[in-house]
């Protein structure tokens, strides 16, 4: 379970203060997939920062898991997205010095939880094989983000955060690509959050959300 | 060209600067560095320059002449007096005083006889009868000091309202009052009447009499206690500095050098973030030529600030390091140093034109990229040279060093062979350093992602700051080839003078016999032995003449270059010499060879080489003969060498207590004092130098440090996926002092060979056409270790604090930039 409980969260622009989450209390389930779409600025990415524990709230309290992530120390913070959390960004940011095998397995190394038949399978999974002893810059795009999923998913996290993963790919990669992490989600029985702008991206998660005025708004998947 | 182009992509250039203000700091930091080690090496050299011209050159010109004292006697008033009386009515009496104003500086204070002077302006030059009329009329005032030597006590706080306050006994505070006077030859020294310096100096008695014009009496009819001799004395000291001089000109051109890689290394640094606005620019149609008209205008904007700042900089540094320059000096050379004649805008626009020179060349490579980039389409990516191209320049260059060092047969070559060397170093480290960082990367274990992350990251760093990486390999190889060459020289110079002075004590004296007739009478059991000396001729060059005793221990003493088989028995029979290696270098002698040499007496002699022998820090050529060669009843100042017989009771320090101190100009000195002092003098020599090596390899790092910090500022969102992957900021400051130490140690172990080589040749090349001697190459590991450990302090404690601050930006503010 991940509830929010009178989170709070505003930012300082000048002389001028800018809530931007606004004594939000919410529970999303565990292993569910999660979208959430509003307008540039609404705060969907400090969402995503205060579930990663990357930032902190004004007020109000975070818990994952029975984990209070609003309380912990740096280090604890640092340990809780180490074997927590797996992340995926929009310009998917991948080592760019390390071969795609080395990025795969390098959150999974860390955590030592290093399974290379597991991984091995997410590669054939999500069709990168050829792809293994190449570096970042080589591949395209949709391989990249592919490559970024993988790699989200190489430790086993039990949360993936993903913030526009398909905002730097074409309609068709980012099809492709947003199916495979759902599914791969779905069977890896692992909770996804996502933030996305796309209204027909959003409504392949099985809870779909709008973030309006500092409130997470339910939406109905057909209408988004 | 529309000059409002040029004047609209400056002003995007300025506007920019908020955006990137440390690449702009760090480009005006190298120019001001650059400036200011030129200027202040500049500054240290002309004022010791003109101090020794000062002391070399005769207060009046064509005096080059005066009468002194034998040793243990002394002019005085009556002897002055007698001598005008007998016709010699062109004498004038000078009194020459010291006065210590701190612990290391010291003033000369002359007195002279103006009005015996005033007397003999018809014999005096145009310039030199002003002088003397100024000094004469003006004598009111106490004391006249030159302008510029004011200028510099008044600085150091030793003159306030041109009155120097001295307590010069320890008894009460002395005041003299000066007036300002820029006469020639008026050098370190405080110049009044006799008469006052008599007052103020109540044990002070003439010094000697300067002879104007030519001598009116005749040299036998001078009393039995005074002599002649010749003034000008101060070429030697000149010649004697040549070594301290060239040592501080070549830290002070390597600095210079080291600078302009720093200062290329932030230009591309801030080229490359410009970039994007230029591309910009050239959308709205500013074309390529005004885009590098533009930069090249900024950076003249840039010298002229960092010449006026690093001009500044280098005055200061140098009035910092002029206490220990002017100590070194005194104790190596007894050149008491004073001002200089150069003038601010002098070294203003000496450093303006090493500023361009140097902004001209360290711009050529960035400027060449930023053409390039201009010219492409933006998703390319910029050529990369291929790694060959830096084998290839490195085997140019290293050939190229042995050409010069096959052909080279001056300074200049030797100098130029010294930079293809350097630069054959950057090509090998631009070659091999990503290959060594790839073999590190490969064999680190996977089960350490982190490491492997680091080491692959290492790559990256070498490449985008390759400059700054050669910066600090010249500056490495340059530390490690000028500490070695001072090493080998000291351990060559501690062993040829612990071999060479094979007697417990030795004796300084003029009053040989007197001396001698002393120790058979008190201490008989003493073995003593007379080292003759006198000077000669060698094709027209002065040349010192010396004997040499031939028994087992003198000959096991003598250091050989080389000799033949028989070099005793020919030395023995008189039909050998031995010549010191100076000479032999200089004139290209060699062993079997007959040289002609014109003694003391006029006599030419041919003789035999037989032997050519070691002798650091001699500037002058020497030979050494038998003792028979000489006539021994010539007077003169000679060496007696003092040692104890076999199984004797006699006892050296004993001796020494003893010994009279009515014997004057004479000084007994036990060879382990002598030892001790002539390396303390080794030492010191060679103290600024090290502190510019040092200050050289701190700018190199400090550069270099700078510049893989703006590149982790490039590599954020790197950084930033790390901290999201749960890699604590403590975890990435320790992979940045990693990265560094491995980066670190692999421009050391590149260096090693190519500082080895260095200083090799600045032993056997630079050394051999500077100072004609030779010495082997000692690899100390110490002095290695300690180039080593220096050189990685230096990084790491230039680099750990800003990256230290790096690593404690709170994580947020590093993912923001991940979807830049």
């Amino acid at each position: 379970m991940i509830a929010l409980q009178n989170v709070c969260k505003s930012f300082q622009d000048g002389d001028v203060k800018h809530a931007v989450i606004k004594d939000l209390s919410l529970s999303f389930p565990q292993q569910s997939s999660i979208s959430i779409t509003g307008a540039s600025g609404s705060g969907k990415s400090t969402l995503l920062h205060l579930l990663a524990a990357l930032d902190t709230p004004d007020s109000g309290s975070i818990i994952v898991d029975d984990l209070k992530i609003t309380e912990l120390s740096t280090k604890q913070a640092d340990e809780y997205r180490k074997h927590y959390l797996g992340f995926v960004f929009q310009r998917f940011n991948l080592i760019d010095c390390l071969s795609v095998w080395d990025n795969l397995c390098f959150s999974a190394r860390l955590t030592k939880r290093f399974d290379e038949d597991y991984i091995d399978s997410l590669v054939q999974r999500l069709g990168i094989e050829d792809l293994k002893h190449k570096l970042p810059q080589t591949l395209s795009g949709g391989e990249q983000q592919r490559v970024a999923i993988a790699r989200a998913l190489a430790h086993k996290p039990k949360l993936i955060l993903a913030d526009e993963p398909t905002g730097n790919l074409d309609d068709k990669n980012s099809e492709n690509v947003v199916q495979l992490l759902f599914e791969l989600c779905e069977t890896l029985q692992t909770t996804l959050i996502l933030v996305t702008h796309s209204q027909p991206i959003a409504s392949s998660a099985k809870l779909h959300y709008c973030l309006r005025d500092g409130q997470l708004h339910p939406q109905s998947r057909d209408t988004g | 060209m529309k000059l409002d182009a040029i004047w609209q992509t400056l002003t995007v250039i300025f506007k920019g600067y908020k955006l990137y203000p440390f690449r702009v700091f760090l480009v005006a930091l190298a120019l001001v560095c650059a400036c200011a080690g030129l200027t202040s090496v500049y500054v240290l050299n002309e004022t010791a320059k003109t101090s020794y011209a000062n002391q070399s050159q005769p207060l009046l010109n064509g005096v080059g002449r005066a009468i002194i004292a034998k040793n243990g006697e002394q002019i005085s008033v009556e002897d002055y007096a007698a001598l005008r009386r007998a016709g010699a009515n062109n004498l004038v009496a000078v009194a020459q005083n010291r006065l210590e104003h701190s612990s290391d500086q010291i003033i000369e204070v002359l007195g002279l006889d103006l009005y015996a002077m005033m007397s003999l302006t018809s014999l005096l030059s145009e310039p030199d009868t002003q002088q003397i009329s100024q000094l004469s009329f003006n004598n009111s005032s106490r004391y006249f000091i030159h302008p510029d030597h004011l200028a510099t006590l008044t600085r150091e706080g030793v003159v306030k309202n041109n009155e120097l306050i001295i307590d010069k006994d320890g008894s009460f505070p002395f005041s003299f009052s000066l007036t300002p006077y820029a006469g020639t030859g008026m050098g370190n020294q405080l110049i009044g009447d006799i008469e006052t310096v008599f007052d103020d100096f109540p044990l002070s008695t003439i010094s000697y009499l300067l002879v104007i014009g030519e001598m009116r009496i005749k040299e036998d009819a001078l009393p039995e206690h005074l002599f002649v001799r010749e003034l000008n004395t101060g070429i030697n000291a000149e010649e004697l500095t040549e070594s301290f001089h060239l040592n501080l000109l070549a830290m002070g051109l390597l600095m210079f050098v080291v600078c302009v890689f720093v200062m290329m290394n932030a230009l591309h640094l801030m080229m490359m973030k410009r970039i994007i606005n230029f591309k910009i620019l050239r959308q709205l149609g500013i074309s390529r030529l005004t885009i590098i008209y533009a930069c090249l205008i900024e950076l003249i904007g840039i010298a002229l600030i960092a010449s006026f700042f690093g001009t500044l900089l280098g005055l200061e540094l140098s009035s910092l390091l002029s206490p220990a320059v002017n100590q070194t000096l005194q104790g190596l050379y007894g050149v008491y140093v004073g001002h200089s004649n150069i003038s601010l805008l002098q070294l203003f626009v000496n450093a303006l034109a090493a500023c361009l020179i140097g902004g001209l060349v360290a711009i050529i490579l960035p400027l060449r990229l930023l053409n390039q980039r201009m010219a492409i389409a933006v998703t390319d990516s910029p050529s990369v040279p291929s790694n060959y191209l830096w084998l290839g320049g490195s085997l140019v260059c290293l050939g190229l060093t042995g050409l010069l060092l096959w052909l080279s047969d001056g300074l200049v070559s030797a100098f130029i062979m010294l930079a293809c060397l350097l630069f054959a170093g950057c090509f090998s480290l631009l070659y091999l350093l990503p290959i060594l960082i790839n073999w590190v990367s490969n064999i680190t274990p996977v089960q350490y992602p982190l490491l492997k992350w680091s080491n692959s990251d290492a790559l990256r760093i070498s490449r985008k700051s390759s400059i700054a990486f050669c910066a600090f390999f010249l500056a490495v190889a340059a530390n490690i080839g000028m500490n070695l060459m001072v090493n080998s020289f000291r351990v060559a110079t501690e062993s040829w003078i612990t071999q060479r002075l094979n007697a417990e004590a030795y004796i300084y004296t003029n009053q040989t016999d007197d001396v001698i007739s002393w120790l058979h009478a008190n201490y008989p059991q003493i073995d003593i032995n007379v080292r003759q000396a006198e000077q000669g001729k060698f094709h027209q060059q002065s040349l010192q003449i010396r004997s040499y005793p031939q028994d087992s221990a003198d000959q096991l003493a003598m250091q050989f270059d080389k000799a033949s088989q028989q070099v005793w028995q020919l030395f023995a029979q008189g039909k050998g010499i031995l010549i010191s290696q100076q000479l032999a270098f200089a004139n290209n002698l060699s062993l079997g060879q007959s040289i002609q040499i014109e003694r003391h007496s006029g006599h030419k002699v041919n003789y035999i080489i037989a032997g050519i022998y070691l002798d650091y820090g001699n500037t002058q050529p020497q030979v050494l003969l038998p003792e028979d060669a000489f006539e021994k009843s010539r007077q003169g100042r000679k060496i007696l060498s003092l040692n104890k017989v076999p199984g004797s009771s006699a006892s050296i320090s004993a001796l020494v207590s003893d010994f009279p101190t009515t014997f004057e100009q004479t000084q007994i000195i036990i060879t382990e004092d002598l030892l001790k002092l002539s390396m303390q003098t080794f030492d010191k020599t060679f103290v600024i130098t090290n502190g510019l090596n040092f200050i050289t390899l701190f700018v190199a790092g400090f550069s270099l440090a700078t510049s893989i910090l703006v590149i982790d500022i490039d590599n954020r969102p790197q950084r930033a996926l790390l901290r999201s992957m749960g890699v604590s900021s403590l975890a990435l400051f320790k992979l940045s002092l990693v990265q560094l130490t491995l980066l670190s140690m692999f421009i050391m172990v590149i260096a090693a060979p190519f500082g080895f080589f260095l200083s090799w040749l600045l032993i056997n090349v630079v050394n051999l056409q500077a100072f004609y001697w030779i010495y082997p190459l000692i690899v100390d590991p110490l002095k290695l270790s300690i180039v080593f450990v220096m050189s990685l302090a230096v990084l790491l404690a230039t680099t750990a604090i800003p990256a230290a601050i790096n690593a404690k930006r709170r994580p947020i503010e590093d993912l923001l930039c991940l979807n830049d």
